[in-house]
C-alpha cells in the first residue's frame, strides 16, 4: 500500500510535465564471467516440479537456446527424502522430479545443484534452503461481479465497466504473503511471474476477506470476459523472501523515474555461490468460477 | 561561468540599468547581513616612493539617491591624484584619511550620473554626495573599486549575484530565477535536467544553506524545481559561498547562498510586474511612513492548468502561488533599522476524479533588529522561523488516504561586528530548535468497501525528532600592511537531541532496541570544532593569490537517494546512531586582471575531505520508513578539482568561459563492498560559456552554452531470464556514467527608451531553451523489446526539447 501511494502521488506530480521517451544507443561495459540462473519452484501441488538452469549473458545478446545449462545433478531433499531431478528429453535447461510429489506446508527444505558451469573439468556446488510457509485452508469462493473497476486495485470509471473477479476467504491471523494468477478458458493470463498479483495482508490480517475485488476486465480491454468463460484462480501462500525476491523483479522489469528509485540493486535471491535466481517454496489454493 | 558579479540595482531604476554591462560591479548588499559589509573599508592602492604627508585629514559623509534620500550602500568615493578611496558601507556612509589638499573627487555608483567635484580639504569634513540615477552608468572608478575589492577580499569561491546579473540569462520558459543563475558558476551543477537542486563541488544538494532573509529554506523548488522559491522581482542579491563559509554560517557542508529579499522603496510607490506564459507576479512598494518606514508585497501565481483541457486533461489542479512580504522601519538618526520579511508559498497538484491532491510549500520569517552602537560596531538580532510541509491526500467513498509531513525551525540570531583600524572583529550566537516529523500515513478502508465487514483505520507512524542547534563564533579579518589580509575564526557548534523522541538502535542493519527518551531530555548531544582561516595577497594591483581553510559540520540532512528531487523531502538528525558529517576543506585561488580589469582571469584549486557522508544502502526505502536510520551507509568521501575562469567585463560583447575539472568520491562500508566509488554528483568536466552581446541600450542578446560530463549511474552488465523474463544483472553502484549534458540557450531583450524623467518603463524579453534541442537524459531504462522478447534496448526519457519563451516586464 506504500507503494501505491507513492505510485499514485507520482502520477499525480507528473501530470503535465512534457516528458517524451525514445530509444537510445547505451554502450555497456561486457558483462563479467556468466552466472548460474535458477528458478526452481516446490509448491504444495501434487505434480512433476520444474526447476529452469541457465547462464547469464550480455546484457544486448539476443535469446538464445545455448544459455540452458545442461548435464546438471539436481535434487531436492527434506531431510528425510531425496526427490530426483532430471532434465527434460526435449528441452535443454529443463528439470523435473522423477516422481510426483508435494510440498508439506511447515516443511524445510534445500534444493542441491552441481554442474560445471565454467566449463574447468570440475563441478561447482550450489545449494539454496527455503521454509515453505503455511496457508489457509481453502479460498471459499470466487464471485463475478458486472460493474466499474472496483477498488482498491481499479478506480471507478464510468466510462469502463465490465467483470470483477471477488475472492472469499479467510486470512490467517499470521502476517502472511499473498501471490495471484488467473487462467481463462485454459489460458495463463498473469504469467511470467512478474506479472503476477500480489498482496500484503496488513489490512486483512485474521479477518475474514468477503469479496476483495481482486481482478477487473474492462469489456473495452485486451481480454474481456463473457458469459460462460471459466477463471481458474491460483493463490500462493508465498515466504517474505520470496515476495522480497518477487518485488525486485518487478522493480528491475519496470522503468524507474530519478525522481523516486534510487540507483538500481540486483534482484536478492537464495542460491549460494554466486548464482542468480530463487528456490521458491509456496502453498498453492485453488479456486474456480463461471463467469455469469 | 564565472562570476556574474552585477550590481544591485536600485529600486528606482531597476529595470534599464543595464547598458554595459551587468557584468560589473560588486553589489554589496544593503542591510548588514552581509558578511562584509564592514563600514567604510579603506583600501589604497599601493603607491610609489611616497613622501610623508604633511598632515591628515578625514572626510566623511554619507552618499545618498538624490531623489529618495535613500543611502548608497558599496558606492565608490575616488580621489584620483591619489590613487585612492573609499567604498560607503550599508548605510551609505564613507570615512577616509587623506593628506591636505585641494582634489579633484569623483562619487560614483552604478546606474547613477557620477558626480565630480573639486574639494579643498585643510581640515577634517563632512561632506553628503546625492547622486542622481541615469540609465547611463558604470566606467572605470567603480570597476576599478569593484574589481579591487575582489582580488582583495580573502574569500576563495564566493560569488556575488545581482538581480540583474540573473535577468540577464536567458531561462527556462523565461523567468528569471536565483538557483537557475546559481546553477552557472563555475563548480555549481544542476543535479537533473529543470531541477533547483544544484551541487557544489560534488556535494549533494542538502549540503547547501539556502538562506532568505536569515531563514533557511528546506525545499527551494516550485512546480519540481523548474521554478525556485526565489521571485526576482523582490530580491536584493544573493552571495554564494562555495566552500570557504564565513565564521558566521554552519550546519551545511558545501555551501551557503546568502539570499536577501529588498525593502520597499521609503520615499516614493512603485508597481513591478510581469507576464509570462506560465506565470504573472506583481510588486507593489511604498511608504507608510515617508522616510521611515516602508512595505513591500509581492505576489506570483502559475497558469498552466488552465492549459490542460487543450491537451484532454480535465479536472486537474496544478498550480503554484507565492507571496514575499517586507517590512523596514529606519530611525531618524539611522541608528536602527528594524525589518520584518515574510515568505510563504504553495504547490498543488490535484485530480478532482479521484479526489487527489498533493500539495507542499515553505513558509519562512525574519524579525531582525540592526543597530549602530557607533559607526564601526554594529549589531543585528533576529527571530525565525522557517516551516517546509507536505500534504497528500486521496479520498473517494471507498477509502482515504492522507499524509501529512512538515520539517519546522525557530531560531535566533545575534551578529555583532566591530571594526577598528586594521581588524574587522565578527562574533555572535545562533540557536534553533528544529522539528522533524516525517509524517504518518493514515488509511481508513471505509464499510462501503464491502470485502471487509467493519471500518479498518490503518496508520503508519513515524517517529518525530526534535534537536537544539547552539553555535557561536568569532573571527576577525586582519589587514597586514598595504598587501596581505589575513583571517581567522572560530566557530563551536553543539547539536542536541532532546525528547520527546523514540530512538531505534541498530545491530547489523536490523532493529536490535527502541529507547524512548521523555520530552524535555538532552539524551544525546555532538559538539562540532570548526575553525575557519584564510589569508590573502595582494601581489600588486591586478594579481592576487588567495589560501583558505575551512571545517564544516552538518547535522541534519535529508533522506535523498535519487538525483533528482521530489518535494517528499525526509529531513532526518544526527542522533545517538549517526553522526555528524564534517568536511575539511582547502582551496588556493589566483587571479589576474588585465587591460584595466577588462579582462579578468581566475584558477583555483580544492580539495575536500568528508567524515561520515550519507549515503543508503541499495533499494533503500526512505520514505515513509520509520526505520531510516537502518537504510544509512556512512563512510569517508573526498572532492578534489580545478577552476579556471576568463571573463571580459566590458565592451560591445562580453562575457564569460570557465571550466571545471573534478572528482568527487565516496568509500562506505555496505556499498559496493566498501571500495571507492563515484559520489552521485560526480561530474569529472563542465564547462560554461556567457556571452552578452550589447550593441545598444535598448537591446541585448544574451546566449549560454553549458556542457556537463553525464552522471554517474548504474547499468545493468548481464542479464538472467527469469520464466522468459529478461532480468537485468547490474554492475557496481555508479559504476557507469549517462550521456554527457550540453545544451544552448539564447535570449534577447528588448527595453523601453531609457529615460529618467518617466517613471514607467518596461521590457520584453522572448528566449529559446535548448535551442538545437538537444535530447539531455533524464532517466535511462533497459527494457526487453515487448514485440520482439529476444531482443533488449536501453530507453531514454527526456523533458525538454526546445522551449521558446516570451516576458514582458514592467515597472512604474
Amino acid at each position: 500500500m506504500k507503494k501505491l501511494s507513492i505510485y499514485i502521488v507520482f502520477l499525480v506530480l507528473m501530470i503535465g510535465a512534457a516528458a517524451c521517451t525514445e530509444k537510445i544507443n547505451i554502450e555497456l561495459k561486457g558483462s563479467t564471467e556468466p552466472v548460474l540462473v535458477v528458478d526452481a519452484r516446490l509448491s504444495t501441488d501434487t505434480t512433476q516440479h520444474t526447476i529452469w538452469l541457465s547462464r547469464s549473458s550480455d546484457y544486448y545478446a539476443p535469446t538464445t537456446a545455448a544459455l540452458a545449462v545442461s548435464g546438471a545433478e539436481v535434487y531436492i531433499t527434506d531431510g528425510e527424502q531425496k526427490f530426483e531431478f532430471s532434465e527434460h528429453p526435449d528441452t535443454n535447461g529443463l528439470y523435473r522430479s522423477n516422481e510426483r510429489f508435494c510440498g508439506i506446508m511447515g516443511t524445510h527444505y534445500t534444493l542441491h545443484i552441481e554442474v560445471d558451469l565454467n566449463q574447468d573439468g570440475k563441478k561447482e556446488i550450489y545449494t539454496a534452503e527455503s521454509d515453505l510457509p503455511q496457508m489457509t485452508e481453502r479460498i471459499d469462493s470466487l464471485k463475478t461481479v458486472y460493474a466499474l473497476g472496483l477498488p482498491p486495485f481499479n478506480i471507478p470509471d464510468p466510462k469502463h465497466p465490465g467483470w470483477n473477479i471477488l475472492l472469499y476467504a479467510r486470512d490467517l491471523p499470521t502476517k502472511d504473503y499473498y501471490m495471484f494468477t488467473i487462467n481463462i478458458n485454459g489460458k495463463d493470463y498473469d504469467r511470467p511471474l512478474s506479472q503476477m498479483k500480489w498482496m500484503p495482508d496488513d489490512f486483512t490480517q485474521g479477518l475474514y476477506i468477503a469479496g476483495l475485488p481482486l481482478y477487473f476486465f474492462p469489456d473495452d480491454g485486451d481480454f474481456p470476459l463473457h458469459r460462460g468463460d471459466t477463471v481458474r484462480l491460483e493463490a500462493w501462500g508465498v515466504s517474505a523472501d520470496f515476495y522480497q525476491y518477487f518485488r525486485d523483479l518487478r522493480e528491475v522489469t519496470q522503468p524507474s523515474t530519478p525522481m523516486f528509485g534510487g540507483s538500481p540493486a540486483n534482484v536478492r535471491g537464495n542460491i549460494s555461490d554466486g548464482a542468480f535466481g530463487f528456490f521458491a517454496t509456496y502453498a498453492v489454493r485453488h479456486g474456480m468460477v463461471v463467469v455469469e | 561561468m564565472i562570476r556574474l558579479f552585477l550590481h544591485i540595482g536600485r529600486s528606482i531604476s531597476r529595470v534599464w540599468i543595464f547598458a554595459l554591462a551587468g557584468l560589473l560591479v560588486w553589489g554589496g548588499l544593503p542591510g548588514l547581513t552581509s558578511v562584509w559589509a564592514a563600514p567604510s573599508q579603506v583600501w589604497a592602492a599601493p603607491t610609489q616612493g611616497q613622501a610623508a604627508p604633511p598632515t591628515q585629514v578625514r572626510l566623511k559623509g554619507v552618499v545618498r539617491d538624490a531623489d529618495n534620500k535613500e543611502a548608497l550602500p558599496q558606492a565608490a568615493i575616488w580621489l584620483p591624484a591619489l590613487r585612492s578611496g573609499a567604498v560607503t558601507d550599508a548605510q551609505g556612509k564613507f570615512d577616509l584619511s587623506v593628506p591636505s589638499g585641494t582634489y579633484a573627487i569623483e562619487v560614483r555608483f552604478l546606474g547613477y550620473a557620477t558626480l565630480r567635484d573639486t574639494l579643498q580639504l585643510k581640515s577634517d569634513k563632512t561632506l553628503n554626495f546625492d547622486l542622481r540615477s541615469t540609465a547611463k552608468q558604470l566606467s572605470g572608478v567603480e570597476i576599478k573599486s569593484r574589481q579591487r575589492e575582489q582580488l582583495r577580499n580573502n574569500i576563495t569561491g564566493m560569488e556575488k549575484l545581482s538581480m540583474e546579473s540573473i535577468k540577464k540569462l536567458p531561462t527556462l520558459l523565461g523567468e528569471a530565477d536565483l538557483l537557475k543563475s546559481v546553477q552557472l558558476l563555475p563548480g555549481i551543477i544542476m543535479t537533473s535536467e529543470g531541477s533547483s537542486g544544484f551541487s557544489v563541488r560534488g556535494g549533494s544538494p542538502d549540503q547547501n544553506f539556502i538562506l532568505l532573509d536569515r531563514a533557511p529554506i528546506y525545499n527551494p523548488s516550485h512546480a519540481l524545481g523548474f521554478f525556485s522559491v526565489f521571485n526576482n522581482d523582490v530580491m536584493e542579491g544573493a552571495t554564494v559561498y562555495k566552500g570557504d563559509i564565513p565564521v558566521q554560517f554552519g550546519g551545511r557542508l558545501s555551501s551557503v547562498i546568502d539570499a536577501t529579499m529588498r525593502e520597499g522603496d521609503f520615499n516614493r510607490y512603485h508597481l513591478t510586474g510581469g507576464v509570462g506564459l506560465l506565470l504573472t507576479r506583481l510588486t507593489v512598494e511604498g511608504p507608510v511612513v515617508n522616510d521611515l518606514f516602508s512595505f513591500l508585497v509581492a505576489g506570483r501565481r502559475t497558469y498552466f492548468d488552465a492549459f490542460l483541457p487543450l491537451f484532454d486533461i480535465e479536472g486537474t489542479r496544478l498550480y503554484f502561488y507565492d507571496a514575499n512580504a517586507k517590512l523596514a522601519f529606519r530611525s531618524r538618526n539611522r541608528k536602527d533599522k528594524i525589518t520584518l520579511s515574510g515568505y510563504m508559498g504553495r504547490d498543488v497538484a490535484g485530480v478532482g476524479m479521484m479526489n487527489a491532491s498533493a500539495d507542499y510549500g515553505n513558509k519562512a520569517l525574519d524579525l531582525s533588529w540592526h543597530h549602530f552602537f557607533s559607526d564601526n560596531f554594529v549589531m543585528t538580532v533576529s527571530g525565525l522561523l522557517s516551516d517546509y510541509r507536505y500534504l497528500m491526500g486521496l479520498s473517494t467513498d471507498l477509502f482515504n488516504l492522507d499524509w501529512a509531513a512538515h520539517m519546522t525551525d525557530y531560531g535566533g540570531q545575534a551578529d555583532f561586528l566591530y571594526t577598528h583600524g586594521a581588524h574587522a572583529l565578527r562574533f555572535g550566537l545562533s540557536s534553533t530548535y528544529h522539528i522533524y516529523d516525517p509524517g504518518d500515513v493514515h488509511i481508513n478502508l471505509l464499510e462501503a468497501m464491502s470485502f471487509i465487514d467493519t471500518t479498518i483505520d490503518w496508520s503508519y507512524q513515524q517517529e518525530r525528532f526534535h534537536t537544539l542547534e547552539n553555535a557561536c563564533y568569532i573571527g576577525n579579518e586582519q589587514s597586514l600592511g598595504e598587501h596581505f589580509l589575513l583571517k581567522y575564526g572560530l566557530r563551536v557548534s553543539s547539536f542536541s537531541n532532546i525528547g520527546a523522541d523514540s530512538v531505534y538502535y541498530y545491530t547489523d542493519g536490523a532493529v536490535s532496541e527502541q529507547q524512548y527518551y521523555p520530552k524535555g531530555k538532552f539524551y544525546h548531544t555532538y559538539w562540532g570544532f570548526e575553525p575557519r582561516v584564510g589569508l590573502s595577497w595582494l601581489i600588486d594591483s591586478t594579481m592576487s593569490l588567495k589560501l583558505n581553510y575551512v571545517r564544516t559540520v552538518q547535522y541534519t540532512q535529508m533522506a535523498q537517494n535519487s538525483t533528482s528531487g521530489n518535494p517528499l523531502d525526509v529531513w532526518f538528525p544526527a542522533n545517538p546512531t549517526l553522526s555528524p558529517q564534517t568536511a575539511d576543506q582547502g582551496a588556493i585561488g589566483f587571479e589576474k586582471h588585465f587591460k584595466n580589469d577588462e579582462w579578468e582571469t581566475s584558477i583555483e584549486f580544492y580539495y575536500r575531505y568528508l567524515r561520515h557522508v550519507v549515503d543508503f544502502k541499495d533499494r533503500a526505502n526512505v520514505l515513509g520508513n520509520r526505520y531510516l536510520y537502518g537504510e544509512v551507509r556512512t563512510g569517508e568521501g573526498q572532492a578534489y578539482g580545478m577552476e579556471v575562469s576568463l571573463k571580459r567585463t566590458r565592451g560591445l560583447i562580453n562575457g564569460s568561459l570557465s571550466y571545471t575539472l573534478s572528482k568527487s568520491t565516496r568509500k562506505i562500508e555496505g556499498v559496493n563492498r566498501g571500495e571507492v566509488y563515484p559520489s552521485p554528483y560526480d561530474r569529472p568536466h563542465a564547462l560554461t560559456a556567457l556571452l552578452n552581446i550589447e550593441p545598444h541600450p535598448r537591446h541585448s542578446i544574451n546566449i549560454n552554452w553549458v556542457f556537463y560530463s553525464g552522471l554517474p549511474a548504474t547499468y545493468p552488465h548481464g542479464k538472467a531470464i527469469i520464466d522468459g523474463v529478461w532480468v537485468p544483472i547490474y554492475g557496481d553502484r555508479n559504476s557507469d556514467r549517462m550521456p554527457d549534458y550540453h545544451r544552448l540557450d539564447i535570449g534577447y531583450t528588448f527595453r523601453s527608451k531609457p529615460n529618467p524623467l518617466r517613471r514607467f518603463s518596461w521590457d520584453l524579453s522572448v528566449g529559446c531553451y535548448n535551442v538545437y534541442a538537444r535530447k539531455n537524459p533524464w532517466t535511462i531504462s533497459f527494457k526487453q523489446d515487448p514485440k520482439n522478447p529476444g531482443q533488449s534496448y536501453a530507453e531514454m526519457i527526456y523533458l525538454f526539447s526546445a522551449v521558446p519563451s516570451i516576458t514582458f516586464n514592467f515597472k512604474w
